[in-house]
């Protein structure tokens, strides 16, 4: 059965197919106390698991929270760490 | 007054019918937070959860001062007090800080892990909102960070989100006090210790909420709102001190080189408007906890919840109030009411001078506690700054379309709804004075407007006759 992740985006309308870096969160662990964990790992994503067969699912959400109604497909290739770098920028928030 | 802990606390709102308690079994993941949500908009009770799902034995403690009815429970104020009599009680009490005690043993490390061991999913971290960017441990307790070169310790509510089992993503702006120490021990190349108090005494989460000047203790404002010391224990692992009747406690360090991406997160402002961004990394290497845990929770969002009460109504209430009444200004009362979610501050005054209402914005905004609203109200010393129904009056009816109306660009609040995404991003706000006084120059007689109410315009004698004859004309 295939698991599901959920992911924030700018825009899930310009979502695009093809090997990415992202965030994932866990949203059907083992253990039901793990969900909503986050991990940076290097994927494949596409829209739909025939493009992608084997795949897990991975929801799309606003950067405000709203998810996109039509899930998207994923396959972790591998674990990027537990953290990004910390950027130079000054940030207001 | 006993200083209460939160299991304290719960009997005395239980006794007051302040608390429901809930028995059948919830669920973290948005349940518990969409009943403690719709509790606040009802401005209804605080909620004890005593079963969880996944979570045996653990209890979650919802809404805790969501009502200023609560937050004079919790500093042993009548429930049943005015707004007023709350608020000029706080007031008095914050201003009689009384220093915190140390103890040796305390509740809460009554359980101790550490290293390796550490797994924040021990705890039932609630999905407060659906969509919220993870389970957010930390919303009613305080960060407790140390200044790397003067040694003052700040007690801060910065939400924070766990991320994995030993890290949790946080959002410590700029302007904060623990920010600005994050940034000294950045720029050492160092890790800022931290430890947050989970679900602390009331008043300790309370001075927590309240934007109080750098360099005024949070706990000596605690003691000072329960009218008697904190006590507080050394962290076993961080050079840092909790109340020791806390619930959890969390030590560990905020990681200088990297981050996490945290959030969005429902506000106190009544919107989730800020999206997920990379933000600090708390890096947790040891939980204590009292037996049979209460984690405890704060749901912000529309109004009525913490967020508008303590750090509105109280925090910035009082911190406005102080500055003002520094700066000589003679005013009549100041509120921040609850349903203007800290963004609207009402200050009256006796009006010796026009433009007096620029003298007060300059104040208003230029102090820590006023800095991050962005509307000012002023209204002359006819208008009860408590009663919203005559400040929206003297708004309608008193407030120069030109004249009475400035704004003028400020310091973005990231966390205000209004401003774009890029406005919220590089911090580009603004502010808007409503300047609800009569021109001083006005004559009383030929130009300034006479008030059409019982009280001002019939005389002494007639008003008193009415009054005096009310029942017998017929009136219950």
């Amino acid at each position: 059965m295939a698991r599901e992740y959920d992911t924030f985006v700018d825009n899930p309308d310009g979502f695009e197919a093809g090997e990415i870096d992202v965030a994932v969160r866990e949203l059907t662990p083992d253990d039901r106390r793990k969900k909503y964990l986050t991990r940076y790992v290097r994927a494949k994503v596409a829209p739909s698991e025939e493009e992608l067969p084997g795949s897990d699912i991975l929801w799309l959400r606003w950067q405000r929270g709203r998810v996109f109604p039509r899930p998207w497909r994923i396959q972790v290739i591998r674990e990027l760490g537990e953290f990004m770098p910390k950027k130079a920028v000054v940030r207001n928030q | 007054m006993a200083l209460l802990d939160n299991r304290q606390f719960t009997k005395a709102l239980k006794q007051t019918g302040d608390l429901v308690e809930v028995n059948r079994e919830v669920d973290w993941d948005c349940e518990i937070g969409a009943i403690v949500r719709r509790a606040c908009e009802m401005e209804g009770p605080a909620t004890l959860f005593n079963s969880i799902r996944d979570y045996p034995g653990h209890r979650i403690f919802g809404g805790p001062v969501s009502t200023l009815r609560r937050a004079a429970v919790a500093m042993g104020i009548q429930p049943t007090a005015s707004t007023k009599e709350i608020f000029d009680q706080f007031y008095q009490r914050m201003q009689n800080p009384i220093p915190p005690v140390l103890v040796a043993e305390a509740p809460c490390q009554e359980n101790v892990v550490v290293g390796d061991a550490v797994d924040l999913t021990m705890f039932p971290a609630p999905m407060v909102h659906d969509g919220d960017g993870g389970r957010y441990l930390c919303t009613w307790h305080f960060v407790v960070t140390k200044d790397p070169e003067t040694g003052w310790v700040n007690w801060g509510m910065y939400r924070v989100m766990v991320h994995n089992e030993r890290h949790m993503g946080g959002i410590i702006l700029a302007t904060s006090d623990a920010g600005k120490m994050k940034l000294k021990y950045e720029r050492m190349g160092k890790p800022m210790p931290f430890a947050i108090a989970i679900g602390p005494e009331p008043v300790c989460a309370i001075s927590a909420a309240v934007p109080l000047p750098a360099n005024i203790d949070e706990v000596d404002v605690a003691g000072g709102l329960a009218q008697e010391p904190v006590r507080l224990v050394r962290c076993k692992t961080v050079d840092l001190e909790v109340p020791a009747n806390s619930e959890i406690v969390l030590e560990g360090e905020i990681l200088h080189d990297v981050e996490v991406e945290e959030g969005p997160f429902g506000e106190y402002t009544g919107y989730r408007s800020g999206p997920r961004a990379p933000r600090a990394v708390y890096r947790v290497n040891c939980i204590t906890w009292r037996n049979n845990p209460i984690t405890v929770i704060s749901n912000m969002g529309m109004p009525v919840d913490e967020g508008q009460i303590c750090y509105g109504t109280l925090g910035v209430g009082s911190g406005v109030r102080q500055a003002l009444e520094a700066a000589g200004i003679p005013i009549t009362g100041v509120f921040v009411p609850p349903y203007g979610a800290g963004n609207l501050i009402i200050v009256g005054t006796r009006k010796p001078y026009n433009h007096i209402a620029t003298q007060i914005s300059q104040i208003v905004f230029g102090s820590r506690a006023g800095m991050p609203a962005n509307f000012l109200i002023v209204v002359d010393d006819t208008t009860d700054v408590y009663n919203i129904g005559k400040v929206l009056h003297a708004l309608a009816t008193k407030c120069h379309w030109r004249d009475g109306v400035m704004t003028f660009p400020a310091w973005g609040n990231p966390l205000a709804p209004f401003l774009s995404l890029r406005e919220r991003a590089t911090g580009r706000g603004g502010r808007i004075v409503l300047d609800c006084t009569w021109p001083v120059e006005w004559d009383p007689e030929a130009e300034k407007p006479v008030k059409s109410s019982f009280a001002d315009i019939y005389p002494k004698e007639l008003q008193e006759k009415v009054l005096r004859d009310w029942h017998v004309y017929g009136f219950e």
